[in-house]
């Protein structure tokens, strides 16, 4: 038998890059501003979504969720309560999200007036990084728990970021740091990107953020009358 | 840990590759991996092992080339590579204000097939 030898050149995830364009065609035509939040887990990103939630529909900006999660359905539930549509991935041990699985995850929508699509990626800073899925902004997530080594441990993301949400706030003055500490540690990386502070014990912490989406949303797709 | 996914991948590619061009069996892939993929090489050769079984590339061996991290300071000027991605402090000025320039990349070079 004839050996051949093929010359390939082709980059190992440019189908899943070709299916996050897809997906981004598709958010793009129901006008939906898509956000992958990113974090370790338990850094507050369920908690941040139920917080905003409400805020942006208060503003006329009503979201769909995707929740990721390895195996449970407990971060969907959360959600759920408080009135928004979700749709649950189970990812059965893979650490990330891809893009097929959100364009099968969001043709379970019936999407109407929602505006913002927030897809929370499974926690983990490493893996979820990788993977493009469509998505306009990657926002990263920090909890002060978590200590202030973890942008230069991460580098990718963090760099990657469009922007970076500081959380649990509340709990620096239990810790040894300072948000000084953690806001210069993130800038060694990342020079541009907006930081935000939150707590959910201080509801007012999350217009900021809020502002930033509805200010990414016009960008994109104009002002809302 | 998602080499599974990355190998994935590779044997799709690959085995369209092979059937364009009227191969049946493929021998050999070469890939090309850089320091700042964020991939465990030696996962992934233990994962394509495993996952090549009843599929075109049954008896391929997998050959990976690593690609250093090369970043370029802005501070400075000067470039310099890794082969890790652990830190982009520069090793100069010591500033973070660095580019990555290449070795992001996870590149399939060529088959070998039959």
């Amino acid at each position: 038998m004839e050996l051949k030898d093929i010359s390939v050149n082709i980059p190992i995830l440019s189908k899943s890059v070709k299916e996050g364009e897809n997906n981004k065609k598709i958010f793009e035509s129901k006008k939906l501003l898509t956000i992958n939040l990113i974090s370790s887990p338990g850094s507050g990103k369920t908690t941040l979504l139920e917080n905003i939630t409400p805020i942006l529909n208060e503003k006329g900006f009503p979201s769909l969720v995707i929740e990721g999660d390895i195996a449970t359905t407990r971060d969907a539930e959360r959600i759920n309560k408080k009135d928004i549509k979700c749709v649950q991935i189970n990812t059965h041990g893979i650490c990330h999200l891809e893009s097929k699985m959100i364009r099968k995850a969001f043709e379970q929508f019936n999407v109407e007036h929602e505006k913002i699509l927030f897809i929370e990626n499974v926690g983990n800073l490493v893996c979820p990084a990788e993977f493009y899925l469509g998505e306009h902004e990657k926002v990263a997530i920090l909890s002060v728990t978590e200590g202030e080594d973890k942008p230069e441990k991460y580098p990718l993301l963090f760099k990657e970021a469009s922007c970076i949400l500081l959380t649990k706030v509340d709990l620096l003055p239990f810790l040894d740091l300072s948000e000084e500490v953690f806001i210069s540690e993130i800038r060694k990386l990342n020079k541009e990107s907006p930081i935000f502070l939150i707590s959910k014990k201080n509801k007012n912490s999350y217009y900021k953020f809020v502002e930033w989406l509805i200010q990414k949303y016009s960008s994109i797709f104009g002002e809302v009358q | 840990m998602h080499e599974a996914s990355i190998v994935q991948e590779i044997i799709d590619i690959t085995t369209e590759q092979a059937k364009q061009n009227n191969a049946h069996k493929i021998l050999e892939v070469e890939i090309t991996v850089g320091a700042g993929a964020m991939i465990e090489t030696d996962l992934l050769a233990s994962a394509f092992d495993v996952m090549k079984n009843e599929t075109m590339l049954e008896e391929a061996i997998l050959k990976i080339n690593k690609a250093n991290l090369k970043l370029h300071c802005l501070n400075c000027g000067k470039i310099f590579e890794s082969d890790r991605m652990i830190s982009m402090e520069c090793p100069y000025c010591h500033s973070f204000e660095t580019v990555i320039e290449s070795g992001r990349e996870m590149l399939i070079n060529k088959i070998i097939a039959e």
